[in-house]
């Protein structure tokens, strides 16, 4: 990975503290009649602030050789792969999106099937894993912790699950 | 009282009741040692397990489950570098780097010995001690629990090996989190931007399944790199030489003992604040500070005592006086009101049976700890032994089936995912992350009890200073903030005389 460098992190936070400082001014004041001179935006402004100084002494104060003692670490980890956390974060997306419609079952199948060929393992091997997985996890949540997890497209056997 | 010890111990120790403890025991070491799976929800899990059980089996139930998911939290933080439970996270690198050095063994023993020794300890101040300090607990106001989260933040942000500053920006980023949803004093609510699952502000369990497992998953598709795998080591003689280390680091232990059951007691303060605290303050006073993160056997020792213990002293205000310690005993008082069991100073006079079932129930729980934990670890074996590229998409589907179990909406999976990218961007930036999740905890605790001294003290900082443990608590928050000051001025007077 191209490790961040600490003066562009600098910048962000500044740029970061100073949006949430601003969107903490526009909260409402403090109610009249309240024994406080301290509204809502009161504590978020101060951590506004505090973010933006601290982002501040970041950018002036530039990498130290201390801090990134893992710098070759990552030198070491090369360029990051992208298609990969994609799809993770697809997976999650997917989940959110379509859990409730398709169902626990054939949502984790996927899932699993997907990301154990990414790890190299051959289709068979890892329909046969993911199979048994999400059984498994359907299982303890559905039927031992009563968690309600969604059947979507299995919903007309449900009798049967 | 006699009368009162010997029918709880008749009513304990029945069949029925030792199944219960067995089961929740297996349950607890499981949940605990599946990363984003916590204590608390363990606990949690259990509720209408024990919806059917009399008062004793049902707190005896969360009791053991609790403290082994408390202790099997270890297990995934020593193998994968990923917390069990968040009270795990204080000392999740010692735990790996030892890992890496061929000692896992050495390190779980540790985790599992200092774990049982911590519950008893914290058992034995709760059924002795229980009256007289939960009294001085009582005598805590905001303004001692203001400064009691601030040290608890500071030491969380200047505690991290590298630079404070970062520490700073994590435990801003996490407060800022902790303000999203409804203001409890104002009621208006703050940067939810018309979400309407953001009202209710950003629930911890998801965010902790972010953070500490969803990013080590991303991080691990996104470098795939070889020092990531799990460190291929022979896992035999746990208990080896442990009576050796045990005594060497028997200062580290005792300080997490005494710490961790002190921060239990605390209302608001539990298990993960309290392992943080005892590691960095076994930090300060070590010998050898700088094997902190990297290794160090006394911070897995003081720590590791410390959240087990917090979980035993946590009960302490929560049965006398009915105020909870944490999240775990939140549930627990929950429970034993729908038993018809009031947690208060009249539990003592009403349902003394109920009361010296619960102590022993610790007693027991963390002596049945060593055996199971024992079992539990050489199981850890085969979770050493799986690859990384087939556990993280198992991983993967349980983060989300728990984030979703929580409160039952898919809206928490959203959370754990946008959580896990920040933890993602977090770690490759070299942010700690710890302090932002503490800065999620406390937040609210810290913004509450700011503005109610206020309110108080009408408006004067004077007060902040004027109650004896207040004053106390602010001086060490105020040194630990000027330390890093104080280090670079004295560098700078070194470099002058140079």
């Amino acid at each position: 990975m191209v490790k961040f460098h600490d003066r562009h992190l600098g910048v962000v936070m500044v740029v970061l503290g100073a949006a949430i400082t601003g969107l903490a001014m526009v909260l409402p004041g403090p109610i009249t009649g309240a024994h406080i001179a301290y509204g809502p935006g009161f504590f978020p402004s101060l951590l506004g602030v505090a973010t933006m100084l601290a982002g501040l002494a970041l950018a002036i104060r530039g990498p130290q050789a201390d801090t990134d003692s893992d710098a070759s670490d990552a030198e070491a980890k090369g360029r990051p792969r992208f298609v990969a956390p994609l799809l993770v974060l697809g997976s999650m997306l997917a989940y959110v999106y379509l859990s409730d419609t398709v169902g626990f079952l054939p949502i984790s199948l996927v899932i699993l099937v997907v990301l154990l060929m990414v790890g190299g393992m051959r289709f068979v091997s890892a329909l046969l894993l993911s199979l048994a997985t999400s059984i498994t996890i359907y299982l303890l949540f559905s039927k031992v912790l009563m968690v309600p997890l969604p059947r979507g497209l299995l919903q007309p056997w449900a009798i049967w699950l | 009282m006699m009368v009162h010890i010997l029918s709880a111990a008749s009513e304990l120790f029945s069949p029925y009741v030792m199944a219960v403890i067995f089961g929740s025991a297996v349950f607890g070491l499981f949940i605990g040692a599946i990363p984003g799976l916590t204590a608390t929800m363990a606990t949690a899990l259990l509720v209408p397990i024990t919806f059917y059980m009399d008062p004793v089996p049902a707190v005896a139930a969360m009791v053991t489950a609790s403290a082994m998911a408390m202790f099997a939290g270890d297990i995934p933080s020593a193998l994968l570098r990923m917390p069990g439970t968040p009270a795990s996270a204080a000392y999740t690198d010692d735990a790996f780097a030892l890992t890496k050095k061929g000692m896992a063994h050495v390190s779980l023993g540790i985790c599992l010995l200092t774990s049982a020794i911590g519950g008893i300890f914290g058992a034995l101040v709760l059924s002795a001690f229980a009256p007289p300090l939960a009294s001085l607990a009582l005598k805590f106001s905001s303004f001692e629990y203001f400064w009691l989260c601030l040290l608890g933040l500071t030491t969380s942000a200047f505690i991290m090996q590298g630079s404070p500053i970062k520490g700073i920006i994590s435990l801003s980023l996490g407060l800022f989190v902790s303000t999203i949803g409804i203001d409890p004093v104002s009621g208006v609510p703050r940067f939810t931007f018309g979400a309407p699952s953001l009202i209710g502000g950003v629930s911890l369990v998801p965010v902790m399944i972010g953070v500490f497992a969803v990013a080590e998953i991303l991080r691990f598709y996104a470098h795939r790199n070889p020092k990531l795998a799990l460190e291929q080591v022979e896992l035999k003689g746990v208990f080896t030489g442990q009576g050796r280390i045990l005594w060497r680091e028997r200062k580290a232990i005792a300080q997490g003992n005494v710490l961790g059951t002190l921060i239990g007691i605390v209302p608001g303060a539990g298990a993960d604040i309290a392992a943080w605290i005892s590691y960095s303050v076994a930090k300060k006073f070590s010998r050898k500070p700088e094997e902190y993160g990297r290794g160090s056997e006394e911070g897995l020792a003081a720590a590791g005592a410390a959240n087990n213990a917090a979980v035993s002293g946590a009960y302490i205000p929560a049965l006398v006086f009915g105020i909870p310690g944490d999240a775990i005993t939140a549930i627990v008082i929950g429970v034993l009101f729908m038993k018809g069991v009031n947690p208060g100073p009249t539990i003592f006079l009403n349902n003394p049976s109920t009361v010296y079932g619960i102590f022993m129930a610790f007693l027991v729980a963390n002596l049945l700890m060593i055996p199971l934990g024992w079992v539990a670890i050489r199981c850890g074996r085969v979770i050493l032994k799986a690859r990384l590229s087939i556990l993280m998409p198992i991983i993967l589907v349980f983060c989300m089936v728990g984030s979703f179990a929580v409160d039952n909406t898919v809206a928490a999976v959203g959370v754990a995912l946008a959580f896990g990218v920040i933890g993602y961007f977090m770690e490759e930036a070299g942010i700690p992350i710890a302090p932002f999740v503490l800065g999620i905890v406390l937040g609210p605790l810290v913004e509450q009890n700011f503005l109610t001294s206020m309110m108080k003290s009408g408006g004067s900082f004077v007060a902040f200073f004027d109650r004896p443990i207040a004053a106390g608590l602010a001086l060490v928050t105020i040194m630990i903030w000027l330390s890093p000051l104080l280090a670079f001025w004295r560098r700078r007077k070194l470099v002058d005389q140079a």
